[in-house]
């Protein structure tokens, strides 16, 4: 039949292959398909590391499979009946995983619908058909002429028809569908097919469909079966496209037509949807038995964490009913931040924004954060700490059980935090309460290097105010880790010095004429930093004493207080400096004379080599 | 005199973006304070009023409350709700009902035969107040229609949730004029329905519902103010509830009480007339542990303290209440309103 690519790169492999009657493809195309996260599932089961392994078996396996399917049945042996419920299972694990490649789908539905195999296996077979993201249309209608070869028993036609209204929403292209609108129409005929039938029909007639003969046969049907609520659907659309070519009076109450032949596939449908939605979060492991969450955490929408953005169409002033001309005009300027892509297109409407009914959406999108930063208002900011404070609180993992995907969510959402803060170049209020909230009670191992982040983000203020807060739990914490432990928090606290002294760089060249009351001077500022860096001088001298001189930790000790920052440039201010040698003597000349002896002694030994 | 409040330091300001304008009296940074204040300080008053039949409670009729007695009520903690207007609350219904029924029909066509004439009311409860200052609360009902409009007008009533704000001065003053504070938000119905109206909600005013769970420690305070409350005649038993973890299944230990000895009991143990301490809180259920160990050697004290049921309310940690008492509503609903403004700050 179609030719197949072979022997390309992934890199150029063309996404839609073409597959041929004998389907083999190169292992290297089913890795371009892959999903990453696929591998993730499989670390979990077996956190061994060459996971990459793992996948190219899962991949393998799955592949066998389907040539096994495609070939048929071997006739030979009695070991077949194993062969078959061993590559049954394998694709049924699959599909419930992750859902099948559009390719697999194809495969399988011209494999179930071919009549190679018996009723049961067919019906296996539809039954696991679960789409990762689409099911290509052409399959479909190669599943569709199988259905005129009549090649399938009755009972497969029908689970047929309810897996495609099932999976209608994930067919990519249904141009082609419509085109065999008459071939579904003339399935009306056959008694058991006709309620799903006429579901498909539900879904797919357009305008154009609604013919004179078709309205006919319709009523004849209904005639002839009586009132059948199915019927009455189809006939009610038909109705509402062309309400001139129906005289029969229906009921208008809206009713419920269809029986729920999604059943089957509930869960499924709704895995494949919450993967084709949300990009940001994991893909959803299916399970066949419903999960038991902890009553009182469970999410009411099971999407991602962060808000999507919708636009604030809710909050609009009802109440008027007339509005000023100018008011009219001005009203129907406001762009949706959906519509927002370009930074171009920012600054174009800048004053006439709408924002996202959600403050919380605005952490995926850069331009909106641009725009919170320059517009100075406070109702925004106030919405934006109550949920980011509220979902730091909720999501928190250490303050309840956390499973592995919890963690996994929290570190995502604590991810996207950061970058939003480094995009800002500042810290946000409620990350701030949440490091003092949480600290108490966190363990230290938890989503590490993004809680240390958070902390070095944290704004600038007085010092002893944060101390009870924040500096002494930290200590505690410090003195009772690992050396790894007391790195990360030295670099922590080396960021955090930076930051503060950036910040206040900046408030040096904007202050220049307003002195409000609320505002300390400089001196007070500097105190603060200055015991921000004894503070760290204290830490380093037990650590290096608890250490034992340890030459790792030396070097970030060191590092905090050799490299000046261009933002002690900018400040020209010499007392940080310093006080950083102070502080380094004080280390130097410390009880027992420690630091000086390993000075002394690591200098001869450079000199000597 | 009071040793809790700490001087306000004013707030170096380091300006530059979002911070500019924040110059001390800026709600965001009260906000900031009063966390701060909080956890540097110990999170509970040591001392709390006993809820007495206030002022504005008179004024509510007892009939138009009735229904939000004996019911169990599931409680939620909540974030100020961004432009929420009393004038509009016709077109809030409409919107949600519309949103509702687009819910339950999405990906259309679901089961014969059920029915999907719902209709949303929304309405304010006169009086659900503590001060003149708190918001007015108001009520949220999902009813049925009924098929024949002949009939009965009023239909089922599937699911009732509503939102108010008792005592709520620390939370009024950290927000600006935008914003509406209704903390506490009590449902009772369906799962499915409260999580629908609560995405609705999160959708259009920007506001976060987290479930509210009351501590063991909250529970003890409960029982104590609860039993210290003066009652004609009581309706219920003082009853707890313990449960101990262990495998396979968890131990439940219950312990009733007549509520007239427990009144006893705390009648001896209290001492400053109106208020409640710590000390007298603490003393009331030592007295009760001491008294079950002494019959079943069981240390009640090292278990986790779950249900309390008293003649005025009844609690369980997973944040669920029943009022039964119609006199002291308000003052379970202060204490409600204060774990939950904890919460939400």
């Amino acid at each position: 039949m179609l030719p197949q690519k072979r022997g390309e790169t992934p890199e150029t492999q063309s996404r839609t292959l073409q597959v041929k009657n004998t389907f083999q493809t190169s292992l290297s195309a089913w890795k371009v398909k892959q999903k990453p996260s696929d591998s993730k599932t499989i670390l979990k089961q077996n956190p061994v590391e060459a996971h990459e392994y793992m996948d190219v078996q899962a991949e393998d396996t799955l592949q066998i499979a389907l040539q096994y399917f495609e070939k048929g049945p071997i006739k030979t042996s009695s070991k077949k009946d194993k062969i078959l419920e061993k590559h049954l299972k394998m694709v049924e694990t699959v599909a419930w995983k992750n859902g099948l490649a559009p390719e697999a789908i194809d495969v399988l539905l011209n494999v179930a619908l071919g009549g190679k195999f018996g009723n049961a296996v067919n019906t296996r077979l539809l039954k696991c058909m679960i789409p990762t993201n689409l099911i290509s249309e052409d399959s479909v209608i190669k599943a569709v002429s199988w259905l005129c070869a009549g090649k399938c028993s009755g009972s497969t036609k029908v689970l047929f028809y309810q897996w495609l209204v099932a999976m209608f929403d994930f067919i990519d292209h249904k141009e082609q569908i419509n085109l065999l609108y008459g071939f579904f129409f003339a399935s009306l005929q056959d008694d058991a097919l006709c309620p799903y039938a006429c579901h498909l029909l539900y879904l797919l007639t357009k305008k154009e469909n609604v013919k004179p003969f078709r309205v006919r046969k319709l009523l004849d049907l209904q005639a002839k079966m009586g009132l059948q609520p199915h019927l009455q659907a189809l006939l009610s659309l038909y109705k509402f496209f062309a309400p001139t070519l129906i005289s029969v009076s229906l009921p208008m109450r809206k009713k419920v037509y269809f029986k729920n032949s999604k059943a089957l596939w509930n869960s499924a449908v709704l895995a494949v949807r919450l993967r084709n939605q949300s990009p940001f979060s994991e893909p959803l492991k299916l399970t066949l038995n419903p999960a038991n969450f902890n009553p009182l955490k469970r999410k009411w929408n099971s999407r991602s964490v962060i808000p999507v953005l919708n636009s604030g169409s809710c909050t609009k002033e009802w109440g008027k009913k007339e509005m000023s001309l100018s008011e009219c005009l001005s009203c129907d300027r406001l762009l949706p931040p959906e519509r927002l892509q370009s930074f171009p297109l920012l600054l174009q409407n800048i004053h006439c924004l709408e924002l996202p009914s959600q403050m919380g959406s605005v952490l995926h999108s850069s331009l909106l954060l641009h725009y919170i930063n320059c517009v100075r208002d406070e109702s925004l900011l106030l919405r934006l700490y109550h949920w980011l404070s509220q979902t730091l609180q909720e999501e928190c993992i250490w303050y309840n059980v956390n499973s592995y995907e919890q963690r996994k969510e929290f570190t995502n959402l604590l991810d996207t935090v950061i970058r939003a803060e480094c995009f800002l170049q500042e810290g946000f209020y409620s990350c701030e309460v949440f490091v003092y909230k949480s600290i108490p009670l966190w363990d230290g191992l938890c989503c590490r290097s993004q809680f240390l982040q958070l902390m070095s983000w944290i704004p600038f203020s007085s010092f002893s105010e944060m101390k009870p807060l924040l500096f002494d739990h930290l200590a505690q914490l410090f003195f009772t880790s690992t050396i790894y432990f007391k790195c990360s928090v030295l670099q922590t606290l080396k960021e955090l010095l930076q930051n503060w002294l950036l910040w206040l760089s900046v408030d040096i060249h904007k202050k220049p004429v307003m002195s409000s009351p609320l505002e300390t001077t400089l001196g007070a500022s500097m105190n603060s930093v200055a015991k921000l860096i004894h503070y760290v001088g204290w830490l380093s001298t037990a650590a290096m004493r608890l250490e034992s001189n340890s030459p790792f930790l030396l070097h970030f000790i060191l590092d905090f207080y050799e490299k000046e920052s261009p933002e002690e440039r900018t400040m020209n201010i010499s007392s940080i400096r310093e006080k950083k040698w102070h502080s380094y003597l004080e280390y130097l000349f410390s009880e027992g004379f420690h630091g000086l002896k390993f000075f002394i002694r690591s200098s001869i030994h450079h000199s000597v080599s | 005199m009071d040793p809790y409040t700490p001087e306000s330091t004013p707030r170096q300001s380091a300006t530059s973006g979002l911070k500019d304008y924040f110059l001390g009296a800026t709600p965001l940074q009260k906000r900031l304070e009063s966390v701060r204040k909080q956890i540097s300080t110990l999170p509970t008053p040591p001392r709390r009023k006993i809820p007495q039949c206030s002022q504005l409670q008179e004024d509510v009729d007892p009939q138009k409350v009735a229904f939000l007695l004996h019911k169990q009520w599931t409680l939620y903690s909540l974030t100020p709700l961004y432009k929420f207007s009393y004038t509009n609350l016709k077109e809030y219904s409409r919107l949600l009902s519309a949103f509702i029924a687009a819910e339950k029909q999405k990906g259309l066509a679901v089961e014969v035969g059920e029915d999907f004439n719902i209709k949303v009311i929304f309405s304010t409860l006169v009086g659900m107040k503590g001060t003149q200052r708190d918001p007015e609360a108001f009520l949220v009902q999902i009813l049925s229609k009924s098929q024949l409009p002949a009939q009965n007008r009023e239909g089922k009533v599937l699911w009732t949730g509503w939102f108010c704000c008792i005592f709520g001065d620390s939370l009024l003053e950290t927000v600006s004029e935008d914003f509406t504070c209704l903390p506490l938000f009590l449902a009772n119905g369906a799962e499915s329905n409260t999580a629908i109206i609560g995405t609705w909600f999160q959708k259009t005013f920007d506001c976060c519902f987290s479930p509210l769970a009351i501590s063991a420690f909250n529970l003890s305070w409960m029982a104590a103010m609860w039993t210290a409350c003066k009652m004609d005649h009581y309706l219920a038993t003082t009853e707890f509830f313990w449960s101990v973890p262990c495998s396979p299944q968890s131990l439940d230990i219950s312990y009733a009480i007549h509520p007239e000895d427990a009144k006893a009991l705390w009648d001896s143990v209290h001492k400053t007339p109106g208020e409640v301490t710590q000390e007298e809180v603490d003393l009331f259920m030592d007295c009760l542990y001491s008294h079950f160990h002494r019959h079943f050697k069981i240390h009640l004290s090292a278990t986790r303290l779950v249900r309390v049921s008293t003649s005025v309310a009844s609690a369980h940690t997973d944040g669920k209440i029943k009022i039964l008492c119609h006199k002291y509503l308000i003052g379970v609903l202060a204490y409600l309103t204060e774990l939950a403004i904890f919460q939400v700050e």
